[in-house]
């Protein structure tokens, strides 16, 4: 989540790029891909729209390079842009799905697999399930399930990037966390 | 506090010392309890072993291509939008012209004919007028 020790520092980058350096500017893409994959693909899952919204993310990070003030980390900023953008994906996304897909359809879509952490049960079978429940989160709660518990943010900084108090970072991850423990059982039971 | 967030801060030691004591003797005595930290410590790990952490091949490539083609296009972006604000203030001065012109002709201004006959210097037109000029 942190610069890399030995290379040039996000500062330096940053510099370098608002000088016209595309090399410098790519240099953070190479730094933060991984950071907003997780963030992304968390958010939405894999796929064109994920791309998409990860391409988005740095074109947007470019432009409003002239304006990062370095108030929050370069990693917490393009974190913020990410997860903004992917929440806008998600409400554009559940206006195209009421519109032409059935609730029906989109349950028929989810992976089927049981909740069994502790047995014999396929470990990528498992991970496929816990990932089709967060997806199956309502967009605040999984905007701090992937923050906090998918990409490794602290507390402080889920609550930083999200623009929330961090009590209520706390309640809403201890719900989303419930509702994730309760969804993988009934898919266990049923 | 209910017992799902203490577990959370417990796991992220962010209790203090008496809350985590006090918690330790519970999970000591309460299985249901230690059941719920483990399927929460399980739940932790998938999560976080399942995470993205790349877009795929040569996607700082198509990033700055990105960039590349938005730039190319803001030129014509920045055009349209020049023209798009000229034409907002076209309609709004039309708009104030027509508003001024219909109440002027509403209150007569002074005048027995509309504003565009008393700039066009046209002669008020009544009964009168019309059978003179007809012959």
């Amino acid at each position: 989540m942190t610069e890399r020790a030995g290379s040039a520092s996000d500062r330096h980058l940053i510099d370098r790029a608002r000088a016209g350096d595309e090399r410098a500017f790519r240099g953070l893409v190479e730094r933060y891909e991984s950071r907003v994959a997780a963030t992304v693909i968390g958010m939405l899952g894999p796929g064109d729209d994920a791309d998409d919204v990860g391409q988005e993310t740095f074109i947007r990070l470019y432009r409003s390079l002239e304006r990062f003030r370095g108030e929050s980390s370069l990693g917490t900023y393009v974190t913020r842009i990410a997860i903004n953008l992917s929440l806008t994906a998600l409400k554009r996304r559940k206006r195209w799905t009421s519109r032409f897909v059935r609730q029906d359809d989109g349950e028929r879509e989810l992976p089927g697999a049981s909740w069994d952490p502790r047995g014999e049960q396929d470990r990528e079978d498992t991970a496929r399930a816990v990932r089709a429940a967060v997806g199956r989160l309502a967009p605040n709660h999984r905007s701090v399930v992937v923050l906090r518990m998918i990409d490794g943010c602290s507390t402080k900084e889920t609550a930083e990037i999200l623009g929330i108090p961090v009590g209520t970072v706390m309640s809403r991850l201890a719900r989303a966390m419930d509702r994730l423990e309760i969804d993988m059982k009934e898919r266990q039971d049923g | 506090m209910d017992d799902r967030e203490l577990l959370i801060r417990y796991r992220d030691g962010d209790l203090s010392e008496e809350e985590t004591a006090r918690l330790d003797v519970r999970l000591r005595d309460d299985a249901g309890l230690k059941s719920r930290l483990e399927n929460l410590d399980e739940l932790a790990a998938v999560l976080e072993q399942g995470a993205a952490d790349s877009f795929g091949p040569f996607f700082a490539a198509r990033v700055m291509a990105g960039i590349r083609r938005s730039d190319a296009a803001a030129p014509v972006e920045g055009m349209y939008e020049s023209l798009r604000w000229m034409f907002a203030r076209a309609v709004v001065a039309c708009l104030v012209m027509a508003v001024g012109i219909g109440l002027y002709s509403a209150i007569g201004g002074g005048y027995g004919g509309s504003m565009v006959d008393a700039m066009l210097g046209l002669p008020e037109a009544t009964l009168e007028t019309a059978l003179t000029l007809g012959g």
